[in-house]
């Protein structure tokens, strides 16, 4: 069913249909981590490292198990134990393997398993069809779509605190605002 | 150990219960989803075409529904997705008449940026796709407005509406199969064609060597390049390596590379089968029409054995002096070059366009055969019947056919013969071609019409068996000079044929002429086939045989 | 007592306003007030049925699998949500698409599930998830309401403003969704900080 442009997936996931600023995704950490410009980058990185093995792993379980036997039902329950597990297992293997990747990565890991940015990607990557080249792309688009604007807005937010902003807007509030300006911004894309 | 086997045993068991449950209310809702989905689905259906019963087509090339009201066919439903911003592009349905006009347009998902992209679902944009059809173009600013802000997703969905329509028309052969290019036939030379692609034209340059192709430029295009980047890259080469147009389209790229298959077909049209041959049409008078500069013009023109030999201005309203002149001219252009495919005469550019627009019209259609209008002599013609080849010989003096006679035909002879006798009472009553078939024989009826047609279309033939006894001598030009030769009849058949005298050369010319001379001596036929090599000598040497055997019947 | 928990369901502790539980969900499907409505129904649904069945095996689910066990629970729940609702209402369910999947990542309900329902009796953990349902209901509601009034000029589908009366086509947007949230929460916090001040 889909024969899509691989560019045109990645780019529609990261830029046109943004997963956090578009399509609402991934907003939890999108405004508890973006309020350091570092913090933002690993947790970035930590959502590329999962969403990558989550969609493949994910991805082949659907295409060889659930939707042969026909267990498509069983999607939602599979998929957040894979994401979960996985959240669990990279932190052991991360801890182990590289320590001052872990001491970077590490206290954003727990964060991802409520991340629905994961869980959306994965659904996504079987209802629309997407071969494993596709969800690999799709994986890759919507990390780099997510680590992009949780960067762009951490940079406001650091701006924002040295700034006097009316208290009753101070926080979220604000940082709100400033995602809804990007929002705008990335609407722009489709105009 | 005993809390680890607790944690397995207790996971486990709410584990098996979820999935207990999970499979349970499945069992439930899945018939009644299942049922709903159907539901939805026919009603869907019947929101883009008047019917009330549906029925999916097996191995279509896109999903494809045939709609019935009361068992009769109302119309198809194509169902497919196009590309556009969101991975899974847009699902759209169309829905349309027997006739391929668009009846209704159904955005059946779509994962387009809300408030945006989904404009695409708003009912003026799909209302102005209803009554669209075959000769429409389907493009935005052209029958169809676009959408401000959600350029992409409306285009996308004039795309689906467009390939739909022409999905349909090929499906239910609503539209004529385009002529075959047979690229050996294709002169040396480059090319240009302009066809549409996914956003705009696409123009391409095809070179053309010893029949072969060489090469395929794309020298101009607007389309994406993330879509068009490999079909630029795939088709051409692919077109060069297997010697072929109609080559496999890049998927997910359908817009593109059906646009620059069709610019290549635009750039070698005028070499495909599907153009008037002159040397191919039968004969007979052909009458059509065009617009000219003021106008209608009416022509008519006559085809013998495959040569345009008049062609007759009936109507036309162009500036006397002016349009006269071009008709002339053009008549003129258009004898001596045996093709529609002549230079307009300067000056009277819309008159000589609107004379060969009408001469293509009037190829288009069927011959006439007007019977008062042949010339005097015995006309020989064959056509397919029920049994097998059908030939027969017919003669016409004074502008009124005289006799026709069946020769030979492998139909049933029980049925046939009182048929082909029936048709002949009418076809001498008459005196036209338009008459009744016979029931009970049509086939075999038609047949004889047919060879008649083919007969009467061709040049008047000698008749042997009207030539008394004797020895005749005949004369024709032929490669070196005159060419003169003896033949010899005795009870009406064709004995011997010797040379007397030729300037042709010796070594190519003799060993033709004795072939030839076997071969009419062997069929009792004398158009026969020029021998190859010799083709002007044997030409000249047919030429003067049938002056021979003219003169003894005309003496 | 209820009243008392009620308050502080829709107020203190309102899920979205205030705890900023589910916000994926409260800000995608809020274009309109019935979606907003029917995601916040379905949310209470789930959240009632997990609290349920945490607070019944608190005592015999062991510490150390406590959050995968109710991983599983809360998606089963999730996944049954979904059937029905495809089954029975079509509409609602092809209109929150994804999101209703995405219930199984709702903060809200492993939070209560961990948080409450694991400590507490049957009774209070069922209160609990009404409570924290009708407040994250009628959170997503209103989010719906203001953004279908300013956006559309209608309210659940009834044409208020004229419809030749272009409204503030945004607020259904994407960027309407972030400036709508932003704009209720600093009002709460000015609220807030007056009665503090008083």
């Amino acid at each position: 069913m889909s024969e899509y442009g691989l560019f045109m997936i990645f780019f529609a996931a990261a830029f046109f249909n943004n997963f956090v600023l578009i399509q609402f995704l991934g907003i939890c950490p999108f405004l508890g981590v973006s309020k350091r410009v570092e913090s933002s980058l690993g947790m970035g990185m930590a959502v590329l490292f999962v969403m990558t093995l989550a969609s493949l792993i994910t991805w082949m379980l659907h295409e060889f198990l659930l939707f042969p036997l026909g267990l498509d039902y069983l999607r939602t329950i599979t998929f957040i134990l894979v994401i979960a597990s996985l959240v669990q297992f990279v932190e052991l293997f991360v801890q182990k393997a590289s320590p001052t990747l872990y001491k970077a990565l590490g206290i954003f890991l727990p964060l991802i398993t409520t991340n629905c940015a994961v869980m959306g990607l994965a659904i996504m990557n079987v209802t629309e069809g997407l071969n494993i080249i596709q969800t690999l792309v799709h994986a890759l688009g919507a990390a780099a779509g997510f680590t992009l604007v949780l960067v762009m807005l951490a940079g406001l937010r650091e701006h924002l605190e040295i700034h006097d902003v009316p208290k009753p807007l101070a926080g979220v509030p604000v940082a709100l605002l400033a995602a809804g300006i990007l929002a705008l911004a990335f609407s722009g894309f489709v105009l | 150990m005993k809390a680890a086997l607790r944690m397995i045993f207790v996971l486990g068991l709410i584990a098996a219960v979820a999935g207990g449950a999970l499979a349970g209310v499945n069992a439930w809702t899945a018939p009644i989803i299942e049922e709903n989905t159907a539901t939805r689905l026919q009603e869907t259906l019947a929101s883009v075409l008047d019917a009330d019963e549906f029925e999916l087509q097996e191995d279509t090339e896109q999903t494809l529904w045939h709609g019935y009201r009361n068992g009769e066919l109302m119309g198809y439903v194509v169902r497919l997705r196009v590309g556009s911003y969101s991975p899974a592009g847009i699902d759209t349905l169309v829905g349309l008449d027997t006739e391929g006009n668009v009846q209704g347009v159904f955005i059946f998902g779509h994962s387009e940026t809300p408030g945006l992209g989904d404009k695409i679902e708003e009912k003026w944009f799909l209302e102005q796709f209803i009554g669209l059809g075959i000769g429409d173009d389907i493009a935005r600013g052209v029958d169809v407005d676009g959408i401000t802000g959600a350029t992409v997703s409306a285009n996308a969905v004039m795309t689906a509406v467009r390939n739909s329509v022409r999905f349909v028309g090929e499906y239910a052969g609503l539209i004529d199969e385009p002529g075959i290019i047979n690229l050996a036939d294709v002169p040396d030379g480059t090319y240009t064609g302009t066809a549409r692609g996914f956003i705009d034209n696409i123009v391409v340059e095809v070179t053309i060597e010893d029949g072969k192709l060489v090469s395929v430029v794309v020298i101009e295009e607007n389309e994406t390049a993330s879509y068009a980047g490999p079909v630029y890259d795939q088709l051409p080469q692919a077109m060069v390596d297997e010697q072929k147009i109609d080559v496999d389209i890049v998927s997910g790229s359908t817009g593109t590379s059906q646009g620059l298959i069709n610019a290549v077909k635009d750039a070698l049209a005028q070499f495909a089968t599907g153009d008037i041959e002159i040397d191919q049409l039968a004969g007979g008078i052909y009458r059509g029409e065009a617009l000219g500069y003021d106008g209608k013009i009416v022509v008519e023109a006559e085809i013998v054995d495959g040569q345009l030999v008049a062609v007759t201005v009936l109507e036309h309203n162009d500036t006397p002096g002016i349009g006269g002149v071009a008709f002339e001219t053009m008549i003129e252009r258009l004898l001596a070059a045996q093709t529609l495919d002549v230079d307009a005469v300067s000056g009277a550019t819309h008159s000589s366009q609107g004379l060969l627009d009408a001469l293509k019209d009037a190829f288009r259609g069927a011959p006439r055969i007007e019977i008062s209008r042949m010339e005097d002599g015995t006309y020989f013609g064959e056509a397919e019947s029920f049994g097998g080849l059908l030939k027969l010989k017919a003669v016409v003096a004074d502008g009124q056919l005289v006799s026709v006679e069946v020769l030979d035909h492998s139909d049933t002879p029980s049925y046939a013969n009182p048929a082909f006798e029936e048709m002949i009472e009418d076809l001498l009553a008459a005196q036209t071609l338009d008459v009744d078939l016979v029931s009970g024989a049509t086939i075999s009826s038609q047949g004889l019409l047919d060879a008649l047609k083919a007969a009467l279309g061709s040049a008047p033939r000698l008749d042997l068996s009207q030539v008394p006894d004797g020895t005749y001598t005949g004369r024709a030009d032929s490669f070196g000079g005159e060419l003169e030769l003896e033949v010899t009849v005795a009870d009406g058949v064709i004995t011997d044929i010797t040379v007397v005298s030729h300037s042709d050369t010796p070594d190519y010319a003799n060993p033709a002429f004795e072939e030839l001379a076997e071969t009419v001596v062997d069929e009792q036929d004398i158009y026969v086939d020029a021998v190859s090599g010799a083709t002007i000598s044997s030409r000249g040497w047919l030429s003067a045989l049938e002056e021979a055997l003219r003169q003894a019947v005309t003496d | 007592m209820f009243g008392k928990e009620l308050i502080r369901g829709i107020y203190t502790e309102n899920p979205v306003f205030r705890l900023l539980f589910g916000l994926c969900p409260a800000l995608a499907v809020t274009t309109a007030a019935d979606t907003g409505l029917g995601m916040g129904l379905a949310t209470t649904t789930v959240l009632l049925g997990s609290n349920l069945v945490v607070s019944l095996l608190k005592n015999v689910i062991p510490p150390a699998v406590r959050i995968p066990s109710f991983i599983v629970i809360i998606a089963t729940f999730v996944t049954l949500v979904g059937m029905t609702m495809e089954a029975f209402f079509y509409p609602m369910f092809e209109a929150l698409g994804i999101f209703i999947p995405l219930i199984v990542v709702n903060c809200l309900i492993l939070g209560r599930a961990e948080a409450f329902a694991s400590k507490n009796t049957l009774g209070r953990s069922l209160v609990d998830a009404i409570v924290m349902g009708i407040g994250f209901t009628i959170s997503l509601g209103l989010l719906g309401a203001v953004r279908e009034i300013l956006g559309s000029g209608s309210i659940l589908g009834f044409q208020l403003v004229p419809g030749t009366v272009d409204m503030a086509l945004v607020f259904a947007l994407p960027p309407g969704a972030f400036i709508s949230l932003g704009l209720m929460l600093a009002a709460l916090n000015y609220i807030a900080i007056r009665r503090k001040e008083a």
